[in-house]
Formats: structure tokens, sequence, C-alpha cells
């Protein structure tokens, strides 16, 4: 049985350890929580892919490289995530257990390195070295250039940034690409060593060592993360929209994109979250879905139509791919199958499938070492404690009333269409 | 009967059995997860479009494996995917260039699940009406598609590579090709390629093997297969110079595939070997630690999207690496110059085995992903191997077969060098 242990190290500093003995690896993920604002956001962005770039003991990424292939193909992945109004920024690593190589301290070599990687940077003259930092700069550039390749994603952003311009989800976590010109290696230096000194630190490890010996090792290789104070929850809710955004935009694309962002009053700390989650499935979270099977399957409206939260800012999204020509068609049925939940009009095929989707989904979590992360990261940002368990056994108390409740406190505020450059010309 | 392999050292177990009709059922018991994951899947792919039965010959369209896949789903009754709905499991399908797989995951109710599951991949239910919808949504799928840069400069680098092999042909096919396909087409390809003898079933989670054995048996046909099957491919001239193909889309930045034919390919069960000699030799030249993609990686020629592999299919293989770049023919340039000082210096033996380490680890981790392990145990059994071998056949690997690989496949009139570019 797994089990789940957390702590604070030491202030500011939170472990969280998911013990249990059924993967072959074992996953680390080691997470600063920065506030999301629009000064700080590339600075953060590009700060774990130059620390990737080389630290005082391995001063490149072949010697880095050469260390991770000897440890069985250790990996260590930079990770820029946004979570509500909070920035996560740092490594999400695995490595092969010892028990299945025979050789013992790949866990404790592992962590130490990512800690080598974040504490001892290479510096030059008391900053980073400006090679790095040039060519990182370059790579951010084009990553947040390339936002445009994936068009589901892209639709999706640019609903994010329109809905919620006055705020700070608004921001991209990458930043801008003006701002990341504007960086040089020695204000890159003051913004991690401001970083490293006050932005709360969250630690993961989900594996099969004995919880108190990844203690130790955890101990070990943060204790000179120092004493800080843990970012609290800052998100507000804010004014429900008081009347609906409308967004278009032009791409040489040959499959329409329209999104829609709703207000859902509700947050991951709510009692009524749980309500929002069945609320969601029944709506538009997979192939059971009133979206699916309606708007897609019945009416052949669209290629897909989907529905997802965001549960620290409190924003569900729909997302679909249409053919232009069906835009108002679309719109209009997506928005009259929530009304249908409004209305109650749930039959029991619905609300059963909707249950067992969302419980599997739920439960299979704990078979994902990285959706663990993910899962527990969003806890600590939230501040928020349930488990895969607790959260389970709420979903299954939820009554149809609550879900009608959280479908009647949703609020659409914005509409963002995104279509092909032939449609436009027409 | 019920073979019980134990892989000790991996704390892993394998099951194996045989039906009567052909079909190889294997089994791994993984405890302690929440979820089951079942993949059903047919030796039959894009590739296999043109073949023989007891001698008389057949050409299909291109991409009818891949809407055979789609028919599938269609029931008399009711649509396999809402009868998966029902008890919350999320099933999929996929086809490749070799293979056509149909899965799910669950978490409860997995008997009743893999009962839907053999039971519509078994039954097809083809009306010309249903086909003509059909046609419309992959016609949708294929434009889909058509605005995907990395399908494109893909299928742009198969194209270069091979001059009549079906690997050409995209997956999906085109609008003209699947406007062609009809009832007979899609029965007879269904008869001939989903018969149990040439599929596989394979399941991770903790079920029962001797009931998986029960339902299989009542649920697939009970005829064992009577005919002769051969599949052709066409006749491949030997590559005799580079090839590049550029195409201009939408992007930020071009995203390129390199790749290099493979004519010391192999068919059968050196297949799996091959794969991961010519794995290993795709990250000794293109590998996150290798001297190629650090330099690149440095001058901003290439990021950490960049990544190489080998493909294998039948009578063919290409060693692919591709990403972004600034400069793709920068990359090829670079990739010349180190298999010339390879040539002369061979291989540095310590940075091999480093290699060798961190491609153990990588298969390692395939144990702990289901759908991972389901679909290379599936592949490995088509090619006659098993997947949890790769620790013996990496035993049996030297720094001499990558050098022999490179040396020879990795030729500059083997390469082509594909390129979607912004305007």
């Amino acid at each position: 049985m797994d089990r789940t242990i957390r702590k604070e190290l030491q202030p500011g500093v939170l472990l969280t350890i998911v013990s249990t003995d059924k993967f072959k690896t074992s996953c680390i993920g080691v997470n600063f929580l920065c506030g999301l604002n629009m000064e700080k956001a590339s600075f953060l962005a590009m700060i774990p892919s130059v620390l990737l770039r080389g630290c005082e003991k391995y001063e490149d990424m072949r010697k880095l490289n050469r260390e991770l292939d000897s440890l069985y193909g250790a990996r260590i992945e930079p990770y820029i995530r946004k979570k509500g109004e909070t920035e996560c920024v740092g490594f999400v690593a695995d490595a092969i257990e010892d028990r299945f190589v025979g050789e013992d301290g790949i866990l404790k070599r592992t962590v130490g390195l990512i800690s080598d990687i974040i504490f001892s940077p290479l510096m030059e003259n008391g900053a980073f070295r400006k090679d790095y930092v040039e060519s990182e700069k370059e790579n951010l550039i084009d990553k947040i250039n390339a936002r445009i390749n994936d068009k589901r994603f892209y639709a999706v952003k640019r609903l994010w940034e329109i809905m919620c311009e006055d705020e700070a989800f608004g921001i991209s976590e990458l930043g801008d690409e003006e701002s990341v010109r504007n960086i040089t290696a020695e204000s890159l230096t003051l913004e991690y060593r401001k970083m490293i000194e006050e932005c709360g630190l969250s630690l993961f490890y989900c594996g099969g060592e004995d919880p108190d010996k990844v203690e130790e090792i955890f101990k070990g290789a943060f204790s000179n993360a120092g004493k800080k104070k843990m970012r609290l929850f800052e998100e507000t809710l804010p004014k429900m929209p008081e009347e609906v955004k409308n967004a278009e935009e032009v791409l040489n694309i040959s499959q329409a994109k329209l999104a829609m962002g709703f207000r859902t009053g509700t947050t991951i700390r709510d009692k009524d979250y749980p309500a929002l989650m069945v609320m969601n499935a029944i709506f538009g979270a997979g192939t059971t879905s009133k979206l699916f099977i309606n708007v897609r399957e019945r009416l052949s409206l669209c290629y897909y139509a989907s529905s997802s939260i965001e549960s620290v800012k409190g924003i569900m999204t729909v997302s679909s791919g249409i053919d232009a020509r069906n835009f108002d068609a679309a719109k209009n049925e997506i928005l009259s199958q929530l009304d249908e939940i409004k209305k109650g009009n749930i039959s029991e095929e619905e609300w059963d499938a909707a249950i067992k989707t969302l419980s599997g989904a739920v439960r299979s979590i704990q078979d994902s070492q990285y959706r663990l992360e993910d899962f527990w990261l969003l806890r600590t940002v939230a501040k928020e404690g349930d488990g895969p368990e607790d959260l389970l056994e709420k979903i299954q108390k939820v009554q149809k009333a609550d879900v009608m409740k959280a479908a009647e406190r949703l609020a659409l505020d914005t509409i963002y269409f995104l279509k092909g450059a032939e449609e436009a010309a027409q | 009967m019920i073979d019980t392999i134990n892989y000790g050292e991996l704390n892993e177990v394998m099951q194996h059995t045989v039906l009567e009709n052909g079909l190889n059922i294997y089994v791994f018991p993984k405890k302690g997860y929440h979820k089951y994951f079942a993949m059903y899947a047919a030796d039959y792919g894009s590739v296999d479009s043109h073949f023989s039965i007891d001698g008389k010959e057949y050409k299909m369209p291109a991409g009818i494996a891949h809407f055979l896949e789609h028919k599938m789903f269609e029931q008399k009754d009711q649509n396999a995917l809402q009868k998966f709905a029902a008890t919350g499991a999320s099933p999929n399908a996929f086809t490749s260039q070799t293979m056509t797989a149909y899965h799910f995951e669950c978490t409860d109710e997995f008997e009743k699940n893999l009962r839907i599951l053999l039971t519509f991949v078994t039954d097809p239910y083809f009306t010309d009406e249903n086909i003509e919808k059909e046609q419309g949504i992959i016609g949708q799928e294929i434009a889909m598609m058509d605005d995907e840069p990395s399908w494109i400069a893909d299928i742009g680098m198969f194209e270069s590579l091979y001059q009549n092999h079906p690997i050409r042909e995209s997956i999906a096919g085109s609008k003209q090709s699947i406007a062609k396909i009809n009832r007979e087409m899609l029965t007879l390809c269904h008869e001939t390629f989903y018969h149990p003898s040439n599929m596989a079933l394979c399941i991770a989670g903790d079920v029962d093997i001797k009931s998986v054995r029960n339902i299989a048996e009542e649920i697939t046909v009970k005829k064992p297969f009577s005919h002769k099957v051969e599949r052709h491919y066409g006749e491949e001239p030997e590559k005799t110079g580079p090839s590049s193909k550029k195409q201009i889309m939408q992007v930020s930045m071009p995203i390129f595939m390199l790749g290099f034919k493979d004519d010391d390919f192999a068919n059968g069960s050196e297949r799996f070997r091959r794969t991961l000699v010519a794995d290993l030799a795709a990250q000794y030249l293109f590998g996150p630690s290798s001297e190629l993609f650090l330099k690149l990686y440095g001058e901003n020629i290439l990021n950490r999207d960049f990544e190489a592999g080998y493909e294998s299919f039948p009578n063919g293989g290409v060693l692919i690496a591709g990403g972004e770049s600034k400069d793709p023919e920068m990359v090829l340039r670079e990739t010349m110059l180190k298999v010339s000082e390879i040539e002369s210096r061979g291989i540095d033996q310590e940075l091999f085995e480093r290699l060798k380490k961190s491609s153990i680890g990588m298969h390692m981790r395939v144990l702990d992903s289901f759908d991972e392990l389901c679909r290379q145990q599936i592949c490995a059994h088509f090619y006659g191997d098993q997947f949890v071998n790769f620790l013996k056949i990496y035993d049996n690997i030297c720094a001499n077969d990558v050098l022999w690989f490179i040396m020879n496949t990795i030729r500059l009139k083997n390469s082509a060098i594909s390129v979607v570019a912004p305007k």
C-alpha cells in the first residue's frame, strides 16, 4: 500500500514522500514557487535551462550528461509550470532504483547532482557564464515563438491571455521575447539569487527507498536552501464578468479553433470543488461527456471538443476544433449542453459514466510517478492536503443538486475564435 | 498450457499462452497498481496494402489499414466507444506503419472491458452508409494532419528515401485514396489480417491469465487460418545519392527530419537486436551526451527537442534524427564529419559503455509504462522475440556492432533531409 508523508524540512521547504515499491524508478521533483509577474517571468523561465548547462562539479553539458548516462540514464528535465498565479521553477528527475541494478547510491548521487546544479552553478566573476546565458536566451525565444506550432494549445493560451489581461494569470510563464532580449548574465544572476533566497521550495520523492533514508538524503542535499516563507495562496477570485468578451484572430490553418473561458467561482480549496470536477466530467471530459456525444458524435459540429478545469485560478476552458462555417452552431450547442446540466438533464448513464471516468482518472494518478509529482506540487501551491484517496471519497458523495449548482455558478467570460486565412478572406 | 517466465533481476513476471486458433496471449501481472491495460493488435500496418492470398494478388488503396481501424469501432447495436464509456474505461487505437492496435485502460470491470475489446475487433459491421460517413471523418483527420509540421516533415523524408516501398505513403492515405475504399476490401483485409493467428493480446495489470484465456477462447474465431498470404513491398533500388525536400508552412522555425536508409535491415527475429544496435548508434551520434549535439546546442543550431532513433519495418529501416533548427543542412554536414572521424578513430569505448547503461535504464522504464510495455512486447512478438530479452541482447552488443552500423548506414548517399520552413 502506498504511503504519503509530508514534512516541512525547514521553514519554507516542504518535502512530500510517496512511498511505494511498484515502480522501477524513483522520481524526484525540486521546484521553487514564485509569484507570477510580468517583470520576472522571463528570468524565471530561463533559470533551470541555464543551470543545466553546467555546475562547478560538471562544468559543461557533456560532463553533466555523461554523469547522467552512468546513472543508468537518469533524467533531469527543466520544468516551468504555471499553477494558478504561481510560477513553479525547477526540475523533475527520475533514476532507476538501486535495487534493480545492484549499485548502491544512484538515488543519493542523483539528488546530490540536482542540488549541485541548483546551488553550485558555474560562475565567472560572480555571474553566470555569458555564453550559456546568451544561448539559453535564444532557446527561450524560440520556445516562445514556437507556441504557435501547436494550434490547439495556442488557442487556449491566447484565450487565457485575453480573458485575464488584467490579472497575473494572463501572463505567460515563459514571459515575452522583448524581456528575454534584455536579460544579461548579471541581471539573471541577481534574479537567481533572489529566487533561491526568497521563494518557497517544494521537494518530492516517489519510490521504494525507506522514507527515513530519503528524508536524510534530501535534508543533506538541501540544507543550504535557507529559511524562508512559503508563498501563500494569494489568488483572489476575480469579479464575475459583466459582459462576454469576444476575440477573433487569423492564422494560416485549415481547421479553425473555438475556445471558451468560464469563471468557475470555485477553487481547489473550496468544499464544492469535487462537485465542479463531476460537473466538468459530465460536460466535457472524455468520450462519455455531453460535448463529445452531442457536439462531436451526434451533430458532427467539431472534430474535437472537451472541457477542463484550472483548479487554482478557477477557470473552465472549452477547447474545440471546428470547420469555421460552424462557428455559431458549435458555440450555441456547447452552451446549450451546459444549460442541460443547469436544468438537471443528466441521464443516469451520463452520471455513472462521468463518476467512473473521473474516479478512474483520480485513482490512476497513483500509477504514474510524474502525475503524482504534479498532483502534489499543485497541492503544495494551493496549500491543500487531500490525496487521491481523499478526493475519491469526496467525489462519491457528490449529489446531482451540487453539480447543478456548480454549473449555475459558471460565468462565460471570453470567446476566442482562431480561423484560417482563407475563411477570413471570404 | 501456460508458461510463466520469471525475470528475477527485474522483479518482473511474464505469462504466455497460445490458443488453438493461433492467438498469442501475454500477461504482465503487475501487483499494487490500480489500473489495467490491454492491447489487442494485428501484425498489419499501412505498409501492408499489397499482398497475395493463395496466389491471387490484391492492391489496396493507401490508408486502408487506418480506415479499417476507424471502422471497427462501429457495431450493429452501439459504437464500441460508448460501451467502454459505460464502464469508465479509456479506449483508443492506432495504426502505425507496421501494426494496428486497439487498447483500453481501466480501473474497474477489467473482464467486461476485455470482452468489449475482443468482440468489436472480431466482429466488424460495415455498411455502405457508415463507410461513406467515415470517408468524411477521416478526410477531416487528414486535413488536420496536414497542419502538423512534424508530420509533413516525416512524410517528406520517407518520400525522399524510398522510391517504391509503401513506407512512402502517409498512414492515413489521401482524400483520393480513401474514397476508393469499399465494403468488400475492408472485409477481405479484416478476414486476412485480423485472424487471431496474425494478432497478439498483451495485458499489464493484476489479472488471472486463465480467465483471460477463457474469454479469448470464447470470443475470437475458432477456425485456424488456412490460406497462404504473401506481402509485397516492391523492389527497392539502392540509394545512389543524398536527397532533400523543402516545404513551406506557418511555423516559427524550420522543422527537419534527417533520415539514413538502412540497406542492411533485418527481417524476422534479428529485427529486435538490429533495433537496439541502431538505437545505440543513434545515441552515440546524436544523443544528449554526443559531441555533435553538444556542439550544435552550444551554437544554437539545435535545442532540447532534438531526438534520434531507429524505425524498423518489413524490408527496411531508417535511422532518423529530427527537431527544430535554423540550419538543418549544417546538422547533416556535421554528422558526416563526425562519421569520418569515427571511421578513422573508432568508437570511444567508455562512452559506448555509458550509453549502454543509459539505454538499459531507458528500457527498464518501459516496464513501468503499461501502454509502452504492451506495445513493445507485441512488437517484439511480431519480430519473433520477447521484449524483456533486452537485457540479454544488450549483453551481447559490443562497440564494433555500433561501428559497423555507422559505417554501413550513415553515408551521405543514404541520406535524405526533409525540411518544413517558414515563408
